[in-house]
Formats: structure tokens, sequence, C-alpha cells
């Protein structure tokens, strides 16, 4: 009986066993890595459906309410609160009291239930984030929220992956900012951002990145 | 005993490449789905609940109850004289105005009184639309500078009129009082209309 395959079959066949299924098995996951640390896999950019079409922080931004107008506990609290409903209806009580948009508000507002927002910036449950501590230590809002006041549905605007808050963690001079900044969300770094974040990270008695790199900062 | 090693195979090199592409396969499989740590269950502030009806992990306090060692009835905390809920309003501010705290309260004020209030307290803030109904109060109307201290903190805490009020989000007798302090200083100097 003839042999079916050629004596070059085995060379063959060790090439696909030896070069070809890893160069796939690479390929495959090289893109499954970088699909994994992209912004697209995180959702960064995509505005998150709300009720009511959502919250318009340009516009509210925009009459001048401070941050914590609403926010009222990121200062003091580990969680930047949602607001109550009881927020919202201090001025709609007044404006747009018929509007259809509005509707789920009142409806909160009367049968005293809250609000159901779809979260944005949802941390995984063993990240123990601290807003207070972060605002109180020169990290503005919009170090990693973007410039919300400028959103009119929000959107994440940065991945928040591990190696992106140690990158702020292992030099903080980076992107701390004056005090009087922390709430504004059009800040941008001065050129001298080094020099003055180096000043400011002293000003603020903020740790060492040893420390700040410590598992147990941010996880417990 | 020596049975045992009479039937083992020994590894060849042949062997174990197979071996090591099948345990890499493999290990594409141990990277899928590990969400028990990302999602624990425990609620974190503001989460939802399919426990209770209005679908809120956080509760309410239950009406009528302090707690323990929260209880304060001094004239800060009431903006009334002794303390007493249904006293009359303090005069002045029970608190030692410092600059620390005039400044504490001109912040306060920029970030919940000035939307509506106006920065110089005219009533005349960034978020004033012609709804509202009264308008807000310019601080200079001779009503409101003839108000005690204690009834600014009264408006302050509970609200008044169409103005709601801002206890949950002030939440510290001393930021009200700092701003009415800022409110105080603020009076002494009205602006040219």
């Amino acid at each position: 009986m003839a042999q079916i395959f050629d004596r070059r079959a085995n060379t063959l066949v060790r090439l696909t066993l030896f070069v070809g299924v890893p160069l796939v098995l690479a390929i495959l996951g090289g893109i499954w890595y970088l699909f994994g640390w992209s912004d697209w896999h995180r959702d960064v950019g995509v505005p998150v459906a709300q009720p009511g079409g959502g919250f318009n922080h340009q516009l509210h931004v925009g009459l001048k309410l401070d941050c914590r107008y609403c926010h009222n506990a990121v200062e003091v609290s580990s969680s930047a609160n949602v607001p109550p409903t009881e927020t919202c209806m201090g001025c709609h009580s007044q404006i747009l009291t018929q509007s259809e948009k509005l509707a789920f508000v009142r409806e909160s507002w009367e049968t005293n239930t809250p609000i159901q927002w779809n979260r944005v910036h949802d941390l995984p449950k063993f990240v123990y984030f601290n807003h207070s501590l972060h605002v109180a230590k020169g990290v503005g809002c919009s170090t990693c929220h973007g410039n919300i006041a400028a959103m009119p549905v929000v959107a994440k605007s940065k991945a928040l992956f591990m190696s992106w808050c140690l990158d702020c963690h292992r030099n903080p001079e980076q992107y701390v900012r004056p005090r009087d900044q922390i709430y504004n969300t059009a800040w941008t770094p001065p050129a001298d951002q080094l020099a003055q974040g180096k000043k400011l990270v002293e000003e603020y008695r903020i740790r060492s990145a040893d420390q700040l790199t410590n598992c147990a900062i941010c996880h417990r | 005993m020596s049975r045992i090693t009479a039937h083992r195979r020994r590894p060849t090199p042949a062997g174990f490449a197979k071996f090591a592409v099948a345990a890499c396969c493999l290990l594409w499989f141990t990277t899928a789905c590990h969400l028990e740590m990302y999602d624990q269950p425990k609620y974190k502030p503001l989460q939802q609940s399919d426990f209770f009806a209005d679908g809120a992990a956080q509760r309410p306090l239950v009406e009528h109850t302090v707690a323990r060692g929260a209880t304060r009835l001094d004239e800060a905390a009431t903006g009334r004289v002794g303390g007493m809920p249904e006293g009359a309003y303090v005069p002045s501010n029970p608190l030692t105005v410092t600059p620390e705290l005039l400044s504490r309260g001109e912040e306060r004020f920029a970030i919940y009184c000035a939307v509506c209030h106006g920065r110089v307290g005219n009533g005349k803030g960034s978020a004033v639309y012609p709804q509202f109904n009264p308008r807000p109060a310019s601080f200079y109307d001779p009503r409101i500078v003839a108000m005690p201290d204690g009834e600014l903190f009264d408006v302050i805490s509970n609200g008044r009129r169409n103005m709601y009020g801002y206890r949950s989000r002030i939440q510290t007798v001393e930021d009200r009082w700092a701003i009415i302090a800022y409110i105080r200083e603020l009076q002494k100097n009205p602006p040219a209309e």
C-alpha cells in the first residue's frame, strides 16, 4: 500500500505543532491582553443610561452649583453620595414642576422611594476607595472623573485600572493640585506641575510611595 | 514498591513537550470568570437591595431615635435659648467668631447659599429662576438684618417658605453658625445697588 503522506509531512506536522500552534495562541493571547487593558473594554466614554435620561451635569454646573451642593458628603465620607430626592426637589418644587422628564423625581418624592440611578464608576468590592481622604490630599474630582461639568450624560473618563491608581500612588506630585482647585473640573495642570506637585505633596503630608503602594492601603 | 517503580513511565523530552502544550491550552480556561471577589455579598453605600421594599440597602434612621451620645441640647445645637426646643431664638452666635470660623463660613456660604442668595448675599444668585416665588431673600433686607441669629439657624436647618432645610447637607451645626457669622459680616458692608 502506498504511503498516504509524503516524508515532508513530518516536518509540516512538527512545524504546525511547535511553531503554528504557539503562534496562533500568542496572537489570540495578545488580542486578549490588549482587549483587557483597553478603555473600550471598560466602557470609557460610553454614557450610562439613567432614569429620565440622566442628570444633566453640564446644565446644573453651568448654574454655578458646586459639586458639594449635591455631593455634600464627599469631604467627610468615603462615599461621595448621590443626593437624596430632597435635594432635587429643593429647586424642582418650583422649576419645571410639570415637566414630563422629571416625573420620576416627583414620584420618588411623593412615594418616599429612592431614585434608582445606575452606577457609572463601579469599583470591585475589594477596593476601599475613600473620597474624603483624596479630596483632602489634593486630588481633584476631575483627575478621576474627567470634566463632569462638560458632560450632559455622565460617562467614565478613566478605565479605573489598578495600574492607573498605582501611577498616582507612586508619584502623586503628577496630579495633586491646590486646595482651592479641587472642585474646579476644568483645572489643567500648570507647566511646572512636577515642581508645584512636589511642594503640595509635602504640604499635604502625603505618605511615601512605599506606604501608598502597600496592598492594605486599598485592599483589606 | 518495586512493582510501582517498574510500571511508571519515565518522562521523555517529547512527553514533556506534549504535556507543556496541553497545560498551556488548559491555562486558557483558568483566566475565565473570577467575579466572586469583585461582587461580594455585602453592600456598599447607596447600593440596591432586593431585600427591602424600597430597594435601598441603606436604611433610614427609625423615626424619633437619636444615636447614643448624640443628644445635644445646648444653644449651639438648637439655636434656642437654654437649648430648649420651644425656647426663644438665641440673639447672637453661640460660637466665638474667629477668622477661621468666618473663612469656613465663607466657603460653605459659597457652596450652599450663594446659588440662590448670591455671592454677595443680595438674593441674586446664579440659579435663581423667575418661577421662584417668593424670590430668594436679600440679606440686606431689614427684616433679615433684624432676625436673631437663632432664627437664621432655624431657617438654615429647617427651611422657610419655599426654601428647603439644609440640615442634611450642612450637617454640622458649627458649619451653620459659621455661615451665620459670615452673613452677619456681609451685612456690615451692603453692596451698592
